[in-house]
């Protein structure tokens, strides 16, 4: 014997759908405009009428409305996958915002009741449906709850009607606010060049906001960023992956110094000049303003309401197809993490969210690259996602770098910086401030008028007191960073002594270790590989923590004395051919028998960095090299000056960056992302050239880039003031 | 079996030396912290053939000790009988002596043998420190059986000793009146360069690469003056004067082996003993007469740097050593690098003057 069944549904699927899908009463809101958009609508009005029971919601649009089958067929058939068949509008080829045919239940979510009115066709009637979500509760079967269509007049225009009534929260003019953001953001506030796939026959979507008869109008709001907020912008950067995933930036608007033009970018390959292209990342697009919050740049009689504004709406939104998809960039979510590399001060350029406005677009028809969260609250954080996040965020924080490199400012902690503005200038401001009140009083007293020269001493106050706190923030900066090397340089040199402690002995073991495995398993040519291996990484890291040592211990020694710059030369080249060989790299020194070289007394570490630096550049210069790498060290003494070159066979500096290699901050790598760990964060600041000039700069020496040796493609030449015998 | 015991407050890194260096069915190390080091050593009573002990034992809790503080109550122990005659080897870092030492030598006489832990990885280099261990053990043990002659010592008959011995030795070793005084003196013999070479000092003085083609053929020739006192095969040596007389005698040579250079040397080795190799010139040693190492080079563990008498720098002690001992050298580059204080300031200044005539 057998039975056919089938499954049931329970009405309280629609309680499910609507009110526990989507969470928020914005988002909801959000959902349906989208549906707007989706039908081609060009201008939505919401308008929230009444409070408590009776406040009401209507969302209006001149869509093309729904025919009487597709309200049935569409409308009413849950899980419709008709945007997924047909994911571009049929009037103005839109890419369709919403996909998963669950947005209708955004109306259970908002209120208890819904009334749609619909007109597909201007001059013929249309159709009506109210539904009463309340009857679809627990233990009903939603296919007997009956709901009737009506047919209603024609009203002269195409268009949908939805209106919500018995609103489940409350509407506070914060919320009404807050959502009337929401709504403007889903509309791109600047256009990114170029659009893709928007004909230009559409013409555009607007929506607007009312409340019992209050305008909230978007297209104001709009104009008013634009004109009022982004014209203060310090910069524009722009970025772009083509549909083969190769990305470029460029950097424009810079009120700092030159634009930079567009240049092929990856987060990963910070060093190369032809990155690769991205595994997973195609069709982006982005532009963000840059602003520095300073007065100093900024005109003081936009400043503050600038600062508010951005504190309030600046960040990275996300459109996806068109379309905002949140949180991202919304105020305290951080999701290029550049709040937090600010907050942790490895980063000390300001790259808050509050520094950019802007957004990134998404080109993903088809949904292959990114898949939003059915709650409507984000993407799925796959592969293509985390790219993209490193990404924006490598490119703006190299952005900032550039631009701060271009006005002083110190880019990362651990680097040094111009000293800040003494807190003396900003004492006599205020001494000058108190002058100039005193003069005004005198004058008063003197003359018996009052009024006419008199300072306004409140202004001058917070002059002052502004100039204080900005040096104050200057200094603390300054402290931060000494802190942070103090400590940095005390840990290394107590644990680089207690690692080679341990590391010679665990040397001991892993090489008796490795004899031993290779005894017991003579024909394991695997197993003989990876001891070979591994004893050659140990032997590499032990030679390195050698070194290491040695500059530790240099470094700890407080009083300067000549330095033998054969034996640093020496120490170094010991210390660092294993690592070098590992990168086929040869080191070749080429160094005078006898005479040490020693120089005027410095610090013991300070050539030893000199020479770091060099060879960490040489290392990255090197590293696309397919011939023979070499590293050539040569030194004498020559006219009282101790004499040292060192030379690659590398890709070589390009002309034009050379009359910068010695500036602070330059750099022509690209940031880490946020993503990347400490040590990352802290390579390629551009400090390294300019801290070997600042030593030798102290010495009263000289470091230049000189003609290279035959077969040798660049070389920095240091002259040291020979020791006085 | 000997059993010896190491000193070390990194638990980890003692087990990893005592396992290394231990060898089976003739060496056993029992590794321990310094905390009651002396009541665990009394415990063990005469089953002790040796001590290793590292300079820093600072991590021991509640110690206040550090190795020379361990080593000097290990001789007080001795002297009063309380433990019998053992060696006391320092066994540290040479970035960890540097730190915990420097150049005060207050510490030397405690210490028979100093021994790196740096660069032990390798079967050799662990091979030659089981053979010191060995070996002091093997001359503690000796003088533990009260031997006090110079014949029983270094197994030199009265008329050789005349010759190739040194009174001032003689009367240090007669004058030891406890075990441990005598074994240390004779330590000294074979430790410092003197009255003993070792083998890279032969092959200095030879002018011959040491382990070149023809190097064991020649080492067997020298057999006559070769050292063969107590511990001998683990501490291989020559005696100084013995090289001279075969050189005369058995060479028939008529100038000094000091006063030729390598290529004079090489010479007159060759017509005898055929395939052997020059010893290269040392990397900022100048001169072709070598007859010294430089103990700077040595000392921070980079080799045997040969040296020309003429054209090295001299070095002072801080603690004059032994009549009997060879004065100590430095390199002309090694010397200009380092600028230890212990160099003679008149080499030096010299060794500055000819570096400019260099160029």
């Amino acid at each position: 014997m057998s039975e056919t069944v089938n499954f049931i549904v329970d009405a309280a699927l629609i309680d499910r759908l609507g009110r526990e899908l989507v969470s928020k009463q914005e988002t909801a809101l959000i959902e349906l405009v989208k549906n707007c958009f989706d039908a081609d609508a060009t201008n939505v009005t919401v308008r929230l009428d009444g409070q408590g029971a009776g406040a009401a919601l209507t969302i209006a649009d001149d869509g093309l409305g729904m025919t009487r089958d597709q309200l049935v067929n569409g409308f009413l058939r849950l899980a419709s996958d008709a945007k997924v068949r047909e994911p571009i509008s049929p009037k103005f080829q839109r890419q369709r915002a919403g996909r998963k045919g669950i947005g209708r239940f955004a109306t259970q979510r908002l209120g208890s009741r819904l009334r749609l009115k619909t007109w597909h066709d201007p001059d013929m009637p249309g159709q009506e449906i109210f539904v009463d979500w309340e009857r679809f509760t627990r233990g009903e079967r939603l296919e007997e709850i009956p709901l009737v269509i009506f047919e209603i007049a024609p009203r002269g225009t195409t268009g949908t009607d939805l209106e919500i009534e018995r609103l489940r929260d409350e509407w506070s003019d914060t919320q009404i606010k807050r959502c009337w953001r929401g709504l403007l953001a889903l509309q791109r506030p600047f256009p990114i060049a170029p659009i893709k796939n928007l004909p230009t026959k559409d013409p555009g979507f607007t929506v607007a906001f009312f409340r019992g008869g209050n305008l909230y109008d978007s297209d104001e709001l709009v104009a008013d960023i634009q004109t009022e907020i982004l014209d203060y912008a310090h910069g524009i950067i722009d970025l772009e992956v083509d549909q083969n995933g190769h990305a470029r930036w460029r950097l424009s608007q810079n009120y700092f110094g030159p634009d930079r033009d567009w240049s092929r970018i990856h987060h990963a390959q910070g060093q190369s000049r032809a990155p690769e292209a991205y595994e997973h990342l195609h069709d982006i697009s982005m532009r963000a303003y840059y602003f520095v919050l300073d007065r100093d740049y900024i005109p003081s009689i936009v400043y503050t309401q600038l600062r508010d504004v951005l504190a309030e709406d600046a960040g990275i939104r996300l459109y996806r197809n068109g379309f905002r998809v949140v949180p991202y960039g919304q105020r305290g979510n951080d999701w290029l993490r550049l709040d937090e590399r600010y907050t942790q001060r490895s980063v000390l350029m300001p790259i808050q969210n509050r520094n950019f406005y802007g957004f990134v677009e998404v080109d993903d028809p088809e949904g292959g690259q990114f898949e939003e969260h059915t709650s409507r609250e984000g993407l799925i954080e796959n592969a293509p996602f985390a790219e993209l996040r490193d990404l924006v965020s490598s490119t703006l924080i190299t952005a900032a770098e550039i631009m701060a490199a271009q006005r002083g400012r110190k880019t990362r902690a651990g680097g040094a910086s111009k000293p800040p503005a003494p807190v003396s200038d900003f004492v006599r401001q205020i001494r000058d401030a108190a002058k100039e009140a005193e003069e005004g009083a005198s004058q008063t007293n003197n003359d018996g008028v009052q009024g006419t020269n008199r300072p306004n001493y409140a202004a001058l106050l917070n002059r002052a007191g502004d100039a204080l706190e900005a040096g104050n923030a200057e200094i603390a900066d300054a402290l931060a960073m000494l802190r942070m090397l103090a400590t940095l340089g005390l840990t290394m040199a107590e644990f680089s002594h207690e690692t080679g402690m341990a590391f010679e002995s665990a040397k001991l073991d892993a090489t008796a270790v490795f004899k031993s495995a290779m005894e017991s398993s003579p024909n394991d040519q695997k197993l003989r590989a990876r001891a070979q291996r591994a004893q050659s990484m140990i032997d590499r890291l032990y030679a390195l923590t050698n070194y290491l040592n040695e500059v530790a211990a240099a470094r700890s020694a407080r009083t300067m004395a000549p330095v033998s710059v054969k034996g640093a030369i020496n120490e170094m080249v010991k210390g660092l051919t294993e690592q070098a060989l590992a990168v086929k790299v040869k080191i070749k020194p080429e160094l005078p028998e006898y005479d040490p070289l020693f120089t005027v007394p410095m610090h013991g570490a300070e050539v030893a960095s000199i020479l770091l630096n060099f060879y960490s550049n040489s290392i990255k210069a090197l590293k696309e090299v397919k011939v023979e790498r070499r590293i050539l060290i040569d030194a004498k003494k020559e006219d009282g000056n101790v004499v040292f070159r060192f030379s690659d066979n590398g890709d070589g500096i390009p002309a034009e960056h050379r009359p910068h290699i010695f500036d602070q901050f330059f750099t022509t790598r690209v940031a880490p992302s946020t993503a990347a760990p400490d040590n990352e964060q802290m390579r390629g600041t551009g400090l390294g050239l300019w801290i070997v000039k600042q030593i030798v700069d102290r010495a009263r020496g000289s470091v230049k880039l000189v003609d290279p040796p035959e077969g040798y493609s660049t070389c920095f030449e240091v002259s040291l003031p020979a020791e006085v015998s | 079996m000997i059993r010896w015991i190491l000193i070390d407050d990194m638990e980890s890194e003692r087990a990893t030396y005592a396992d290394h260096l231990s060898a089976e069915g003739s060496l056993t190390i029992d590794p321990i912290n310094s905390e009651d080091v002396l009541s665990t050593l009394r415990a063990t009573g005469d089953g002790i053939d040796g001590v290793l002990v590292d300079v820093d034992l600072s991590a021991d809790l509640g110690s206040k000790h550090s190795g020379p503080g361990v080593a000097q109550d290990i001789r007080v122990a001795q002297q009063d009988g309380t433990l019998r005659a053992f060696p006391v080897v320092r066994f540290s870092m040479v970035g960890r002596v540097a730190q915990k030492i420097g150049s005060d030598a207050s510490s030397d006489d405690l210490f028979d043998l100093k021994i790196d832990k740096d660069g032990l990885t390798d079967d050799v280099a662990q091979d030659l420190v089981r053979k010191k261990m060995l070996g002091v053990s093997g001359v503690y043990a000796f003088s533990r059986q009260n031997k006090t002659t110079i014949e029983e010592w270094t197994s030199l008959n009265p008329d050789q000793w005349a010759y190739w011995g040194h009174s001032d030795f003689e009367a240090g070793l007669r004058t030891a009146d406890r075990d441990y005084l005598r074994a240390r003196e004779y330590m000294n013999l074979l430790s410092s360069p003197g009255l003993l070479i070792n083998e890279h000092l032969l092959s200095i003085r030879l002018g011959i690469e040491m382990g070149c083609k023809g190097w064991q053929s020649l080492i067997e020739a020298l057999q006559k003056a070769s050292f063969k006192g107590v511990s001998a095969a683990e501490f291989p040596r020559w005696w100084a004067a013995g090289l001279d007389d075969w050189w005369f005698d058995d060479i028939g040579a008529s100038v000094p082996l000091s006063s030729l250079t390598v290529e004079e040397r090489i010479g007159t080795l060759s017509e005898k003993f055929g395939d052997l190799s020059a010893l290269p010139p040392g990397q900022g040693s100048p001169g072709n007469r070598p007859w010294r190492y430089c103990t700077l080079t040595l000392e921070r563990g980079h080799g045997f740097l040969p040296v020309d008498p003429a054209e090295g720098v001299r070095m002072t002690s801080r603690r004059p050593p032994p009549s009997w001992a060879d004065p100590q050298y430095a390199a002309i580059g090694p010397a200009l690098e380092l600028r230890d204080p212990r160099l003679d300031p008149t080499d030096l200044e010299r060794a500055r003057r000819k570096v400019e005539a260099y160029k």
